[in-house]
């Protein structure tokens, strides 16, 4: 089977220990990438937040893909939408209103921008603002467009109100969502159809390719959907038990350029 | 002259290029501070900006100083107000009105928080909320206050908007408050007689010193009115040339303990 498209997780896998890019991990992914292999990084986070390691990794264009929003959105690394799973005006307004009742600060997040009607700011708001590099509205509840793109919501808020509002959220919520704990201060809501395999499955079959044409390297929870869609499926050496038994290989750790190992034994040589 | 009172600009001057505190500085102050000597911080950050630096300097209690909002406060370290000026009310509407008609970003501090009416929130407003530790309030201009110390206002955007702000700010703003270009991205205002020379003189005098008895230390614009008042004012090697033109001498730059150079030689027997 010919490798055509390589779906990379970001966190744990293609950065190292220091959340940095390894030069070898740069090279590998470059090589394939000029062999007209689709590198494809996947993430939790919006583009704008992949943007230095697109950069580094050379990935520009139209014909570069992206899946952001942990499967939310996929899109061209030059910002064209090619899938979207995002959540619906009325999702917003039911999660906005339970954020309330729980007392827990609440934000959404789109492809362009973060949107609260929090009138006092949460600091975990302003953090996923300067992690991600996506400016803060304001706008009131009343004020938000039927029309908005919503990527996804999220209850961001001081790591003991988190906590409690993990045990608050009603199961109705969590069988009509998909929804996750990435930090210690921040639960994020997805649509249900949003998930990192989902969507490379989506983006591959857009792309002319099948499963058995695709590669998916990962380490976590999140990552599960897309190895079990993959044809090859390669653990990380420090990959979750869940995420071994479910690839059908193994890398070296992220500590150790897993990633590039695997690219080499599987796609360049 | 025997030095009893060094007031210290933070931004370009105790701070090196990383704005970090060197050890080289901690050890000056700690030892100017053994001596008796009152080392007192003047900045144009918040109390809440100031507080790392003032445990990592060894300064606590009521016997401590420190000036911020570039002199609107004058407080012991341990909180305890001084000397205090606000803006008032009506000073907050008139400079709202004037960032709305140039449409300019703006903000304005009390001890506590970082209020905007801005929806669509700076980006430097963001940052600045998260490393000065201050929360940040969406608040409508209908809906501010009327009773809330201000110790300053802020038009806050890119430097060319504020390049075109400060030529077109009408020259009554000018001759009604004290407006000072404290960084690229900001224009301050703040009542008409505060500045940190004048908060200064303030403080030596309720402490017994004399002009002759202070050493002021700084970099920028705002540093200008404590070092023509101190009896010896002393540029950083980085400062502009305006401040070391009124300078009695200039020190070596923040990029090589400028701060503890001047201790040691000037203070320090």
């Amino acid at each position: 089977m010919t490798i055509k498209m390589i779906a990379i997780d970001i966190n744990g896998t293609l950065l190292n220990e220091k959340n940095e890019l390894a030069p070898a991990t740069i090279a590998a992914v470059q090589a394939a990438t000029a062999k007209g292999i689709k590198v494809v990084l996947c993430t939790g986070r919006p583009l704008t937040g992949v943007q230095p390691y697109l950069d580094a990794l050379e990935l520009s264009g139209d014909d570069q893909y992206a899946i952001t929003y942990n499967g939310s959105v996929s899109q061209t690394v030059s910002g064209k939408m090619m899938t979207n799973h995002s959540l619906s005006y009325n999702d917003f307004i039911d999660l906005e209103a339970l954020a309330r009742k729980l007392q827990v600060h609440f934000q959404i997040e789109t492809p362009d921008y973060i949107y609260t009607p929090n009138k006092d700011i949460s600091a975990y708001t302003i953090a996923e603002s300067m992690l991600v590099k996506m400016l803060i509205r304001y706008r009131a509840v009343g004020e938000i467009s039927r029309d908005l793109t919503i990527s996804k919501a999220m209850f961001v808020d001081h790591k003991d109100i988190i906590d409690r509002v993990n045990d608050e959220i009603p199961q109705e919520f969590r069988d009509r969502f998909y929804v996750v704990q990435s930090t210690p201060f921040f639960v994020e809501i997805m649509n249900k159809q949003a998930s990192k395999g989902n969507t490379l499955g989506e983006l591959a079959t857009k792309l002319g390719f099948t499963a058995d044409d695709v590669m998916a390297i990962g380490d976590q929870g999140n990552d599960l959907t897309m190895i079990e869609y993959a044809g090859l499926g390669v653990a990380m050496g420090n990959a979750i038990d869940e995420v071994k038994k479910a690839a059908q290989v193994t890398t070296l750790t992220n500590v150790e350029d897993g990633v590039a190992a695997a690219i080499h034994k599987y796609v360049l040589d | 002259m025997t030095i009893k009172l060094i007031a210290v600009d933070i931004d370009g001057t105790l701070l090196n290029e990383n704005d970090e505190l060197t050890p080289g500085t901690i050890q000056a102050i700690q030892a100017a501070r053994d001596q008796g000597i009152k080392v007192v911080l003047c900045t144009g950050r918040p109390l809440t900006g100031v507080t790392p630096y003032l445990e990592a300097l060894g300064l606590s209690g009521d016997d401590q100083y420190v000036i911020t909002y570039n002199g609107s406060i004058a407080e012991t370290v341990s909180g305890k107000v001084l000397t205090k000026h606000s803006l008032s009310y009506n000073d907050y509407v008139d400079l709202e009105a004037l960032a709305r008609k140039f449409q300019v970003h703006f903000q304005v501090l009390t001890p506590d928080h970082m209020y905007t009416a801005d929806q669509d929130i700076s980006p430097h407003t963001v940052t600045e909320s998260h490393f000065v530790h201050l929360p940040l309030r969406y608040r409508a201009a209908s809906d501010m206050p009327r009773d809330l110390l201000m110790p300053t206002a802020i038009f806050i955007d890119d430097a060319p908007v504020l390049d075109q702000v400060e030529e077109q700010l009408p020259r009554e703003i000018y001759d009604r408050f004290y407006v000072v270009r404290t960084m690229p991205y900001f224009i301050e205002v703040l009542s008409k007689n505060v500045s940190k020379g004048n908060t200064l003189a303030e403080l030596a005098t309720t402490l017994g010193f004399t002009a002759a008895e202070v050493m002021a230390i700084g970099d920028q614009n705002n540093d200008l009115p404590m070092l023509t008042y101190a009896g010896l004012g002393v540029a950083m090697g980085n400062a502009n040339d305006a401040v070391k033109a009124v300078a009695d001498t200039v020190t070596t730059p923040n990029t090589a303990d400028g701060v503890a150079t001047a201790i040691q030689r000037y203070a320090l027997p």
